[in-house]
């Protein structure tokens, strides 16, 4: 039961994170809501891998592709947060969820990543449906 | 309309960054593949501050007006991280995915409410749907993996 607690506990956490990257846009430029989500981080993470007596920071080695995941980071961040002052954290989320779902399935059915290939099969419609419809009454109410 | 279309993007590009993550993760550990992340992103951000004309942001009188629980959202962020490491461990990822999603859209209906005004009836109805779907999708999915592991087998 605790970790079911621990899960939704993260979870809450991370609504918490978009809505409050959502209302730091109304004082910022979107990019420098970038830099203070991502470089508060990272100052933190810097300081617990210091403390775990770890400074190795040798980053070679890696696929190409790797290295662009702070690119990455930075448009979802930006995009969001421009999204959640418009609509809403609640709505933001919810077509995240679509795309999400949408992409996870693109990725799968070809396999991208070197994961196993899982073509994408019709039963699985109507649970995307039910999404979808989930996400029209966020959005429109 | 916009605003729209851009969010459901976000969202399909959060799946693949993911992905790239957990590569990340692969090559350098968990921690040091989420260093590449924040860094690259803090200096990746720094360089379009500067290029878009916006260095002003970082004068100590103006950011001293902005109330500091808005500065708390990467700490959300990277709490929820260690969470769902733990959590994940010990309920799998079926679990946490709806779990995640259960607290992540709780927080944003009550956050939208207090910053917005924003509540209907009809936006928990939406939620609880999204909730069943996804719930749904992976039953689905972790059916066709048994399938797959029983025909292997």
């Amino acid at each position: 039961m605790i970790y079911f607690v621990i899960l939704a506990i993260a979870g809450l956490l991370q609504g918490m994170m978009v809505s409050f990257n959502g209302q730091l846009s109304t004082y910022y430029s979107l990019f420098t809501v970038c830099f203070f989500v991502h470089f508060i981080a990272a100052v933190l993470l810097l300081i617990y891998v210091k403390a775990q007596g770890k400074d190795d920071f040798d980053f070679r080695g890696a696929p190409k592709y790797v290295y662009i995941v702070g690119i990455m980071g930075l448009i979802i961040v930006t995009t969001s947060s421009w999204c959640t002052v418009a609509v809403g954290a609640t709505a933001m989320l919810s077509l995240s969820v679509v795309g999400q779902l949408i992409s996870s399935a693109i990725i799968d059915h070809n396999g991208w990543f070197g994961l196993k290939q899982k073509k994408f099969q019709l039963k699985q419609l109507p649970s995307y449906m039910l999404v979808i419809a989930g996400v029209l009454l966020v959005v429109c109410f | 309309m916009i605003y729209y279309i851009v969010a459901v993007c976000s969202g399909m590009l959060s799946s693949m960054s993911n992905m790239v993550n957990t590569k990340a993760g692969e090559c350098f550990g968990a921690t040091k593949g989420s260093l590449i992340n924040y860094w690259g992103a803090s200096v990746a951000s720094l360089i379009l501050i500067f290029a878009t004309g916006n260095g002003s942001d970082f004068t100590l009188s103006y950011m001293k007006t902005v109330p500091p629980l808005f500065y708390l959202g990467s700490v959300c962020g990277l709490v929820a991280l260690v969470l769902l490491v733990i959590g994940t461990q010990k309920k799998g990822s079926s679990a946490s995915t709806i779990l995640l999603l259960f607290g992540q859209l709780l927080a944003t209906i009550i956050l939208d409410y207090l910053f917005f005004g924003k509540f209907h009836i009809a936006r928990l109805l939406g939620i609880f749907l999204i909730l069943v779907g996804v719930s749904w999708k992976e039953k689905i999915m972790n059916g066709i993996k048994q399938e797959e592991e029983k025909e292997l087998a």
